[in-house]
């Protein structure tokens, strides 16, 4: 199966797509090309077949492929579309495995570069005694890694209705007595709604609530996609259906087409829904790659993900709290109380 | 290292306790007559009860050098209760200058008062006569009137006998407490500006691409119903203190209040 890295004309190096100029940079000769560029190239080696034809092998569900830069192997699983080589750090992007149904129709390329993603991450780390260093270790923040992950985008159009109970409470006050009077409404309401590009993570290996937590993505930005923005970066493709996504994305319309029927009972004191129901009448979906900055760590046997949109900056996932620091610091503020509570105490006596 | 901490800590602490004198410094005690006048006109104690009340409040008299007056009436003839004790105070040859603490007891207006001549009132502030105040009327409350004299003689003594004693076993928990309610309080606003960050889901409302078109706007009326409540008039009672004159112009402080 072809691997493809994209090399620089001038010294052959591997390009990588630079998120603030939106160009491919050679990091050893300096230059740097345009999409279009990178589209002529691409069309001169479909035209002649690369001698060092790249060799695939199944093993266990993972495929095996020769990387074109040093000629190691790189292993991946069946949905990677975009990785690196383990031996020379070469960016790979397995084309064939986007073919057809697989290849995404659009892409919003990163905005952040990894820089900007550390750095965002520093701050938040700043003052906050709590972490535990190995979270906030320079060497740790490094492995943050840039991933395009899988989306379908969702275009639904939706009938909906909801059936509540209205409370219209006055008051009045006459001698020594408090009356109040409750108003009871039936309300019923019924409409239609409709939806553009909800997004919802194709991929297995990403926490689906965690992806969801990380919109909004400005979809202004989408680009028809081209391969060579997976340069640099991880990609996986889709393995997960847009009709097993629409299941998800149903239950965000539910709550959504509530939250909007519920909005138009107004001059109630109290409104409690007792049913609710959207249904999908029409729905179509397309298959885009968003950019996402994530950081594994492992603290105290368990597993912490953050996640940062790397279109907005918008961070997510859970991080690590230090007990003992806590613990460390709690005491010392009881001790030192303590201490000049007492001096304080016995001088003011 | 945090185990090291916390038995340095301790041992600093109890070492820094230990040195503290306890009961180090005790002020003078009010020089006085040292004697325990009861006048019970409104009968509210047998004669035993008084008996033995007179003798309990001897002792402290004379253990604390303070005139003891319990003076009880059926009415103060318009007068302001602590006036009106002061008032009787100075009736019975006493005078503003001389250590006393004084509780009068008006079963006509169900009043009582705990008074102080203005040299004793570095003894019992007007916080204090506040507490006797509250502590007495519990009993009066429930017509246990010996008990209120003998509750009122006892926090007498305390007051005269822990005057001036600090009270480092308080401040040293006062202290402690409060150093571990600060150091909850401290972690609890780390914990809680730990970068939680929102994992909240965003809502599909935000990929509205128009308007939401109603098909169906309807209220229907049900039912209605009333409920009605009395307001309750706020009946309860409060102490009030300070300083006052008696008719004669002597100085005194002292609280009063409702039973």
């Amino acid at each position: 199966m072809e691997v493809i890295t994209y090399q620089c004309p001038n010294c052959a190096a591997p390009l990588e797509f630079n998120s603030e100029t939106q160009k491919w940079d050679c990091k050893f000769c300096l230059s740097s090309f345009e999409e279009s560029d990178l589209q002529k190239m691409q069309t001169q080696e479909t035209a002649e077949p690369e001698e060092s034809e790249q060799d695939d092998q199944e093993q266990t569900g993972q495929k095996c492929y020769f990387c074109p830069n040093c000629g190691a192997e790189i292993v991946t699983d069946e949905s990677t579309v975009a990785s690196f080589c383990t031996f020379c750090g070469n960016p790979v992007v397995l084309p064939k495995k986007m073919d057809g149904l697989f290849r995404p129709q659009q892409v919003v390329p990163f905005q952040l570069n990894k820089e900007q993603a550390k750095q965002a991450l520093y701050q938040l780390c700043r003052k906050k005694p709590l972490l535990p260093r190995d979270f906030t270790d320079k060497a740790h923040i490094e492995k943050v890694t840039g991933i395009y992950v899988p989306f379908w985008l969702n275009d639904c159009y939706v009938n909906a209705n909801l059936q509540a109970t209205g409370e219209r409470v006055s008051s009045w006050k006459k001698g020594d007595t408090q009356y109040t009077k409750t108003d009871v409404y039936a309300l019923f309401r019924t409409g239609s709604f409709i939806y553009r590009d909800i997004p919802s993570d194709a991929s297995k290996k990403m926490d689906d609530d965690m992806m969801d937590a990380l919109e909004p993505f400005s979809f202004e930005e989408l680009k028809e996609f081209q391969m060579p923005y997976l340069s640099g970066y991880f990609a996986q493709r889709y393995d997960v259906s847009k009709e097993e996504c629409r299941e998800r994305v149903k239950k965000r319309i539910e709550q959504s087409t509530k939250e909007k029927l519920r909005e138009t009972c107004l001059h109630y004191t109290a409104v409690q829904v007792s049913s609710s129901s959207a249904d999908i009448i029409k729905a179509d979906s397309k298959y885009v790659m968003l950019p996402v900055w994530l950081l594994y760590t492992k603290y105290h046997s368990k597993d912490y993900l953050f996640a940062m949109n790397g279109q907005t900056g918008k961070m997510v996932g859970e991080l690590p709290m230090s007990i003992p620091k806590a613990f460390l610091i709690g005491g010392i503020i009881a001790v030192a109380t303590t201490i000049l509570g007492t001096i304080g105490g016995l001088l003011l006596c | 290292m945090l185990k090291r901490f916390l038995t340095l800590s301790l041992t600093i602490l109890l070492l820094f306790a230990c040195n503290v004198p306890v009961g180090a410094v005790r002020a003078d005690l009010p020089l006085g007559l040292g004697e325990i006048r009861i006048i019970d006109n409104a009968d509210l104690l047998s004669e035993q009860e008084e008996k033995q009340i007179e003798e309990y409040g001897e002792q402290i008299a004379q253990e604390t050098g303070l005139i003891v007056l319990i003076q009880t009436t059926n009415s103060t003839n318009g007068k302001e209760i602590r006036r009106y004790l002061a008032d009787a105070y100075e009736d019975l040859g006493y005078n503003d200058s001389m250590p006393s603490i004084m509780l009068g007891i008006d079963m006509g207006n169900r009043e009582l008062a705990v008074v102080t001549s203005i040299v004793s009132e570095e003894y019992f502030p007007v916080k204090k006569t506040n507490a006797m105040v509250d502590d007495v009327t519990d009993y009066l409350s429930d017509g246990e009137y010996q008990r209120a004299a003998k509750k009122f003689l006892d926090e007498t003594y305390e007051t005269i006998r822990n005057y001036g004693v600090k009270p480092v076993k308080e401040i040293v928990l006062i202290s402690l407490g409060a150093g571990v309610v600060l150091a909850l309080i401290v972690v609890a606003v780390m914990v809680a500006v730990h970068p939680k960050l929102s994992n909240n889901q965003v809502s599909a409302s935000r990929y509205l691409a128009s308007k939401v078109q109603m098909h169906e706007h309807r209220d229907q009326y049900l039912r209605s119903h009333t409920a009605a409540v009395k307001i309750n008039s706020n009946t309860g009672g409060s102490s009030s203190g300070g300083r006052f004159s008696s008719s004669s112009g002597g100085h005194y402080s002292g609280s009063s209040g409702k039973f």
